[in-house]
């Protein structure tokens, strides 16, 4: 055998053997890592059963029957009545503040008037709570935060009637009830009993004869009165 | 390789002709020894040509190892932990995703004295062991423990005990006492809806409720990962049992029953049959209160079926005016049977005023009127001639009287005499009157929208709408007002009848009923209650019919389940009853 033939073979047998012991390396490396995901999903599974033990463990001590039984013993909570959910997002609104109920004021359309802006700044300054009932809900001489129910009613009004009048009557809260379903004005009588000066609709006289600056009240521009009969009706 | 001596002839030609010429010539001639020679080399090349094959072969074996385990990833090299989470059996929940019945690994205290392997089962005496053990759990008999870890012999000390009493036996420290955990079926809410979902036996198949209804899909490894959905309402549930329970000791009932139906989709919310029984524990007096009161026993259910014969003749249109009145001043003589009045109800009443005080002889002749042929046919479609539509597997039969009807058997069941049916037959049937006139099977499978059965039509739609007036008339004005909560509208009938004993029907023993719907201005769900042999107590009035226990039930179960069920009360809503009104003047009801 000659020098050259060993060389080969001793390179040959070399290489072999690096070959296996990398693809050992690399196995071993398959395996370490395989063993780790398997290690890792056994802890997922045991923290999963754990999760799902002490879930029971939580849902059996707080199980419906001793839930009731610690609220009689020591919460004593009852179930809401109807006058603790609000309808809706005026309701909300009003929540919490107290009912003001609002003097009869002068009411005058200020805005209303379509005769050069002077006057009707004239006439502002004159009644000076005089605003439109349905676009400032605070000052109408309803209930604060009864915002959304003055549109409803407007359509209800005397239809006879120029717009601008249907907004005055609207103010008036002892329309509502004969004009709104029975519903609406079981409500709103039981609020209204208690505020027997709220004649907002009587009141837009004295507001038309205290304003000389207007240049037509209301007075002369419609017949007022038939409306405030058309309201009492 | 090494162990051949190369260049030697013994070593290369072995035992052969060669070994004798050795000997017989030790020197070999030179063209001898240079063929010798050649022979050897050739030998020794196609060795290593072998050997090397061998080595590639195995690295390209190892190679195409590493390759396939990178290509096909290590699908055959573990397995995942994924079928560990896998219950034995599947879980049953509400319609809201609260787990009702679940698989738990609970711990049990098994004595095992192989444990030692040979050696004595314990390293301590016995006496000691079990003085420790009732250390830890001090309702054990320390004695009697001490024979048993004595006895030697293999068996639970304890069935079931918690995880840090599990922790504390372990620190004891003896092998035979390694708690294992066992799987087993847990009912986290204890008896709640217990009825609905039965329990799980010994051999490991459910029984009573869905557990067994649900039987293979819980427990094949195909369908048992997913959870079985009820229509029930654990809360609703709770409070159904609550106030049913209560209203129970109340009156000293010695049962009761009740039912939460969806009126639109025949989903039973709620139902409870009381007393229960705790499926975490069966025992002897558990298996003696599996018999369901409201899907398997019928009853004669009583005035209760007042509503739905008036709402056949409004349907059949017998009765066309309200106002009309039917004499009810005496007794209805019948061949030799006489249908009475509990007490007299004046000369005559309408329509309204029959329902609203309860009369029989009204009723009855309201029926006569409508006919057998005619009131058998809405029975029929109610559903009251077959056992009750729901998957539990206990479903009493109705007592139904089959063939024509004779007259006195009409003017019977007009009043709920004489036809036997169960509670939840009654609340299908309300349902039914209150939605509309559609009749739909009641389920416990929780149904999504496009799931709804069509049903069929019992009543008309306009006959429905007059109904729901009636019944909200019952519960403003009539029989029905102790029902009565706030801002709920709520409408129904009671019924109150005697049930049959031996030698006719026994005066004392009642089984009240009260079916009702709610909100009567668009109804959403039915819930009927029931008591069984109610008793006049102090806090009933010293009164035992149903306005006193079943109507008064309902009063208190409504505001409890109402907002979950995402009906708010609201005290300026109410079912128009003003053409009803100048009906009843200033009436009251009377039980």
């Amino acid at each position: 055998m000659t020098s050259r033939n060993r060389m080969q073979s001793v390179m040959w047998t070399g290489s072999v053997v690096v070959a296996t012991a990398l693809s050992l390396v690399l196995m071993l490396q398959v395996k370490a890592v395989n063993s780790e995901i398997a290690e890792t999903e056994k802890a997922i599974v045991a923290t999963k059963q754990q999760i799902a033990s002490l879930e029971t463990e939580f849902q059996t001590r707080s199980r419906q029957q001793q839930l009731v039984r610690w609220n009689e013993v020591d919460f004593g909570y009852v179930a809401p009545r109807a006058d603790q959910f609000l309808d809706g997002r005026a309701e909300l609104a009003s929540l919490g503040k107290q009912v003001e109920i609002i003097d009869a004021q002068p009411v005058r359309m200020a805005v209303a008037d379509a005769q050069g802006e002077d006057r009707g700044e004239v006439a502002t300054r004159a009644a000076a709570p005089v605003r439109m009932a349905s676009a400032e809900p605070a000052s109408a001489p309803a209930l604060k935060g009864e915002a959304e129910k003055p549109a409803i009613r407007l359509a209800q009004a005397e239809t006879k009637a120029p717009a601008m009048m249907r907004q005055l009557v609207a103010t008036d809260a002892r329309i509502r009830p004969a004009q709104v379903g029975p519903k609406a004005a079981a409500k709103s009588e039981a609020r209204f009993a208690a505020q027997p000066t709220a004649k907002p609709a009587v009141s837009a006289k004295p507001a038309a004869s205290k304003s000389p600056a207007a240049p037509k009240s209301f007075a002369e521009r419609f017949d007022l009165d038939s409306v405030i009969a058309e309201g009492k009706r | 390789m090494a162990s051949i001596p190369l260049g030697t002839a013994q070593g290369l030609s072995g035992p052969g002709p060669a070994h004798r010429i050795a000997r017989q010539a030790p020197p070999p001639a030179p063209a001898r020894r240079a063929d010798l020679r050649a022979t050897t080399l050739k030998l020794a090349r196609t060795r290593v040509a072998l050997i090397a094959f061998a080595f590639a072969l195995a690295t390209a074996i190892l190679v195409l190892r590493v390759a396939m385990i990178g290509i096909f990833g290590s699908a055959s090299a573990f397995t995942p932990g994924g079928n560990a989470l896998l219950p034995d059996r599947g879980t049953i929940v509400d319609r809201n995703g609260m787990p009702l019945a679940r698989d738990f690994k609970s711990y049990a205290l098994w004595f095992n004295p192989k444990a030692m392997e040979g050696g004595p089962p314990l390293t301590r005496s016995p006496e000691e062991v079990a003085r420790k053990l009732v250390e830890i759990f001090p309702d054990m008999n320390e004695a009697e423990l001490a024979k048993r870890l004595a006895s030697g012999k293999g068996q639970y000390l304890r069935r079931r005990i918690l995880p840090e009493e599990a922790n504390r036996v372990f620190r004891i420290g003896e092998p035979a006492l390694s708690p294992p955990a066992e799987p087993s079926r847990y009912y986290p809410e204890g008896n709640l809806a217990a009825h609905v979902l039965g329990y799980v036996g010994a051999d490991g198949k459910g029984r009573v409720g869905m557990e067994q209804v649900f039987d293979d899909q819980l427990t094949d490894a195909g369908t048992r990962g997913s959870e079985q959905v009820l229509a029930i309402d654990a809360r609703v549930q709770a409070a159904l049992e609550d106030e049913l329970l209560r209203g129970m000791g109340l009156s000293q009932a010695k049962g009761a029953g009740g039912i939460v139906l969806d009126v639109d989709t025949g989903e039973v919310v709620a139902l409870a049959s009381l007393p229960s029984f705790d499926p975490n524990h069966i025992d002897e007096a558990g298996m003696k209160q599996m018999f369901n009161r409201v899907t398997n026993q019928v009853y004669e259910l009583g005035s209760t079926f007042k509503p739905l014969t008036v709402a056949a003749a409004i349907d059949a249109g017998t009765i066309t005016n309200l106002g009309r009145t039917w004499p009810t001043g005496a007794p209805l003589r019948i061949g030799g049977f006489a249908i009475k009045d509990s007490h007299s109800l004046g000369p005559s009443l309408n329509v309204p005023q029959i329902l609203m005080h309860s009369s029989n002889i009204g009723t009855a002749q309201i029926a006569d009127e409508l006919g057998s042929a005619r009131m058998k046919r809405t029975m029929e479609r109610l559903g009251f001639n077959e056992r009750p539509y729901i998957e539990l597997p206990a479903r009493g039969f109705p007592i139904w009287r089959s063939g024509e009807w004779p007259r006195i058997t009409t003017m019977t069941v007009s009043f709920g005499h004489g036809i036997a049916v169960t509670p939840l037959h009654l609340a299908s049937a309300y349902a039914a009157m209150v939605n509309g006139g559609i009749w739909r099977p009641s389920t416990l499978h929780k149904l999504a929208p496009n799931e709804v059965p069509k049903g069929r039509r019992v009543f008309k739609e306009a006959t429905s709408a007059r109904m729901r007036q009636m019944l909200r008339l019952i519960v403003t004005d009539g029989t029905g007002r102790k029902a009565e909560a706030p801002g709920f509208r709520i409408g129904g009938k009671t019924g109150s009848a005697e049930k049959p004993g031996a030698g006719g029907y026994k005066r004392t023993a009642l089984v009240t009923t009260f079916a009702s719907a709610f909100p009567m201005d668009n109804p959403r769900y039915v819930v009927v209650t029931m008591f069984d042999e109610p008793q006049g107590t102090a806090a009933t009035s010293y009164q035992r019919t149903a306005a006193w226990n079943a109507a008064a039930a309902v009063g208190r179960i409504v505001p409890r389940i109402g907002p979950m069920l995402g009906v708010y009360p609201d005290e300026n809503r109410d079912i128009d009853l003003s053409d009803m009104r100048p009906l009843i003047g200033n009436d009251g009801g009377h039980e």
